[in-house]
């Protein structure tokens, strides 16, 4: 029953996109097929277009690891959205700070070490007010964007400007990420880079810490039954900060790709909005890793797809194309918690 | 009004939850359904009352056929059922609960609810079936028994002739029983026919007319009560071969010392209370549910903060120690709350086996899963665990085997002192005879128990002496062979 979930998920999504697309496109005045067709050709069709898609999915296999973490203890972390800025800003000062010779192997980590932490202090900061304060998570942490959005944009066109240019120093040149494009010839061009694997990996390492160390079990009891954890000893609160830690950080290293990997800088409105989509990643995901990479890359591949058919109907069509997924996947898990027994 | 279900079959997944079973409920009749947990009985009362559609099978009302899974279909043909866990709105009053989604109307466009009415005929249906009840009263503020008139009100103030009672005697105390038996029979000679599910043969056979016996979703027994005796229906409950619960001889194993000891402490619902516990004996817990039972456990496991007054384990003051600390010294907690305070569901057992480990639970590192697995094999095998598969989920077990991992756990560390709640509640016959072996084998072992429980033939069997707790105080001691239940029913209730 339970593992038949994630199956009918992904059925149900597909089915949701195609209708959708279908009755928008077909709305808008132009023919279905065609416009599906020029947009998954835009989406896989090439390896430059699957490049990007796989690109726009790197910062969203993050967010979408982050809220899924968050979600075995049973917290809703909707902060992932501000904490991947606080990781893009972290991570970009840190770059530019170092003295321009740094070798990459004591940059590169540095520089991830930096975004992990910038998202980590503020999913920390979030759990210690629910574990101290009783504060929701929910509230803290949708606050806790606003703050970090409106921080970030003074900082980016005031302090850590540079010039005339709305945008913060380069980073090093050891801290920058591969492309991709310089292994595979078929992906010149993209912006697609080695943060795609770091996240899989980190995904995978995520799960596993779940069931393989001690405080990975703790978060899984705390979420699944708090009366009988703490009845075992379980501390609610430090495991409530861990849970949280952990997920603002995997969210944090979601600016990484933007930083290290494509921009090389950080700016105002880098990583705005990857957040939230990271929530419904997690919702398609929650589960398993490879769920989440698999969510990720739909996702991207319906921004990538939308861009594509962007001159023949209003890429706004593929945002009603996301709701309907994430509507029609909340309601198959609805439906399947209410037949559980 | 005649209820009859014919070779029923409804499949839960892997297992035939019932497997072409028919009984038949007869106006002016009580018809017990007996069986062992998992043998269908609850199932049954789904099926009858439309909750569940079956596989293949029929229910008839009154004759007629009724559409399979259409529970509005069998309230309006008047079938009733009293769910085990009532299903009441606390915060409302009794007479809006009784009439609640059947509420009468009045006014313009019928847009208000006539609670005179309403008012009025739940007195006039209770003075008429002997049930008194408040109907001005809030829910939250009545006792359990009470509670229990209220459900039963609510069934017969929709018309309900053919009335379905799972397991309603398993919350009451001894005296409330006997209230509850009189309306089951004053009921069934009123016309009604009456479906009562109870584990317990003494009610079964004060009550019944019919006897059904159900065994792994089959019929195996089917006769008026005049035709059985009490030894074919147990024989037939649990299969042959199975002894009786009976009481053991108990060695002597208690040592002078003491292992528990409390002095006048109190923490929110209880006390001041003093109770001394020495190694290697049973001291039984009796009382009407929330009388402050479990504030006792939970204030012996660390989970309630002691107030006032002095807590020792082994001489050594513990007042302040949380759980931690207490379960590293040796204190083990068997809740009554198996599901939600016990064990984790989401978790497998060999998860749960090794988060009863104090140093694992609370502390970094690995999760070693051999070592995990090594030790819920060893809980599995003990007291016969299934499905022996130690990554099985724990909510996908059922209640008796929950049981059998939530004690084996425990009973697995080298414990001084365990707190034990309701061991047995909802457990078959099977497993709780494997569930008291381990215990009295926890007491030979010189392990101090404190044995909470509402099931008295429990108590006398286990206990080397029984206390009575009443409003969150101790208001008697009795030695099990002078506990007769009149006795400990009188404490329990706060009567001579």
């Amino acid at each position: 029953m339970r593992a038949a979930i994630p199956t009918r998920a992904a059925v149900v999504a597909a089915a949701a996109v195609l209708l959708t697309l279908n009755v928008a496109v077909w709305a808008s005045g132009d023919a279905p097929a065609s416009v599906l067709m020029l947009a998954a050709r835009g989406a896989f069709g090439s390896g430059y277009g699957l490049a990007q898609t796989l690109a726009k999915a790197t910062p969203l296999v993050w967010t979408g690891a982050a809220v899924a973490f968050a979600l075995r203890a049973r917290l809703f972390n909707i902060g992932a959205e501000g904490q991947c800025l606080a990781g893009v800003l972290a991570t970009a000062v840190v770059g530019a700070a170092l003295p321009s010779s740094t070798p990459w192997v004591i940059a590169a980590p540095l520089c991830l070490a930096a975004a992990a932490f910038g998202g980590a202090s503020l999913g920390g900061f979030a759990g210690w007010m629910r574990a101290r304060l009783g504060t929701h998570e929910v509230i803290s942490t949708l606050m806790l964007n606003g703050l970090v959005a409106v921080l970030t944009t003074w900082l980016y066109a005031g302090p850590l400007r540079v010039g005339a240019q709305v945008h913060t120093r380069p980073v090093v040149d050891g801290a920058r990420l591969s492309h991709l494009d310089l292994a595979v010839h078929a992906f010149r061009g993209s912006a697609l880079n080695t943060s795609l694997a770091l996240a899989v990996i980190a995904t995978v390492v995520a799960h596993l810490y779940l069931t393989h160390m001690r405080g990975g079990v703790a978060i899984r009891a705390l979420g699944s039954s708090p009366r009988a954890a703490e009845a075992l000893g379980v501390s609610t609160a430090s495991t409530t900060v861990r849970a949280m830690t952990i997920s603002g950080a995997l969210a944090g290293l979601a600016g990484t790709h933007y930083v290290l990997g494509v921009k090389g800088y950080a700016e105002q409105g880098l990583g705005t909005g990857v957040g939230f989509t990271g929530v419904a990643v997690a919702m398609l995901g929650a589960g398993s890793p490879w769920a989440i990479v698999a969510a990720a890359v739909l996702f991207g591949a319906m921004a990538q797809g939308g861009l594509a058919v962007n001159a023949r109907v209003p890429s706004d069509v593929l945002s009603v194309a996301q709701a309907a997924v994430i509507l029609a996947v909340a309601a198959v898990r609805a439906n399947s918690r209410q037949e559980r027994p | 009004m005649d209820l009859s279900l014919s070779s029923i079959v409804r499949i839960c997944g892997a297992t035939r939850a019932l497997d072409g079973a028919s009984l038949s409920m007869r106006a002016g009749r009580v018809l017990a359904l007996v069986g062992e947990n998992g043998a269908g009985k609850t199932t049954a009362i789904h099926v009858a009352c439309g909750l569940v559609a079956p596989d293949s099978g029929e229910v008839r009302a009154a004759g007629r056929s009724l559409p399979p899974g259409d529970a509005a279909a069998a309230i309006a043909a008047g079938v009733g059922v009293v769910h085990q866990h009532f299903m009441l709105v606390p915060a409302m009053s009794v007479a809006d609960n009784i009439a609640l989604g059947a509420e009468p109307r009045t006014g313009p466009l019928g847009l208000f609810v006539d609670r005179a009415r309403v008012r009025r005929e739940v007195l006039a249906l209770a003075e008429r079936h002997a049930l008194p009840v408040d109907p001005d009263a809030r829910v939250e503020s009545l006792g359990v028994g009470e509670r229990q008139r209220v459900e039963i009100l609510k069934v017969l103030y929709r018309g309900a002739r053919a009335l379905l009672l799972d397991e309603p005697t398993a919350v009451l105390a001894p005296g409330e029983v006997d209230a509850l038996l009189d309306t089951v029979r004053a009921l069934a000679a009123d016309g009604a026919s009456v479906l009562f599910v109870s584990h317990k043969l003494d009610e079964v056979f004060a009550v019944a007319d019919d006897i059904v016996v159900l065994r792994r979703g089959r019929v195996v027994l089917a006769k008026a009560r005049a035709d059985t005796t009490r030894d074919e229906v147990a024989n037939a409950v649990v299969g042959e071969g199975h002894a009786p619960l009976e009481v053991h001889a108990r060695a002597a194993s208690v040592e002078a010392r003491v292992a528990l000891e409390l002095q006048n402490v109190s923490t929110e619902g209880l006390g001041p209370i003093s109770l001394r516990v020495m190694a290697g004996e049973v001291v039984g817990v009796a009382g009407v549910e929330g009388n402050g039972q479990r504030a006792l456990a939970e204030l012996i496991a660390g989970l309630a903060p002691v107030r006032a007054g002095v807590v020792r384990f082994d001489g050594r003051d513990a007042a302040g120690e949380g759980v931690v600390a207490r379960r590293r010294a040796g204190i083990g907690y068997v809740p009554e709350d198996r599901e939600g305070r016990g064990l984790v569901g989401e978790l497998s057992v060999a998860e749960n086996v090794m988060l009863g480990d104090p140093e694992v639970a609370a502390s970094e590192g690995r999760f070693d899963r051999a070592e995990a697995a090594r030790r819920a094999v060893a809980v599995i095998d003990r007291y016969g665990v299934r499905p022996a598969d130690p990554w099985a989920p724990v909510h996908s077990l059922s209640g008796g085997n929950q049981q059998k991992v939530l004690l084996g756990r425990e009973l697995a560390r080298s414990l001084k002192v365990l707190v034990v709640a309701q061991p047995t509640r909802g457990v078959d016959l099977g497993a709780a005879r494997a569930l008291h072996e381990a215990l009295r084998e926890a007491r030979a072992a010189g392990v101090a128990i404190v044995l909470i429980s509402s099931e008295l033939d429990e108590l006398r069997a286990l206990s080397d002496r029984i206390v009575v707790m009443r409003r969150g105080a101790f208001v008697g001691e009795l030695r099990p062979d002078e506990a007769v239940d009149a006795r400990l029913g009188a404490l329990m209730v706060g009567g001579s």
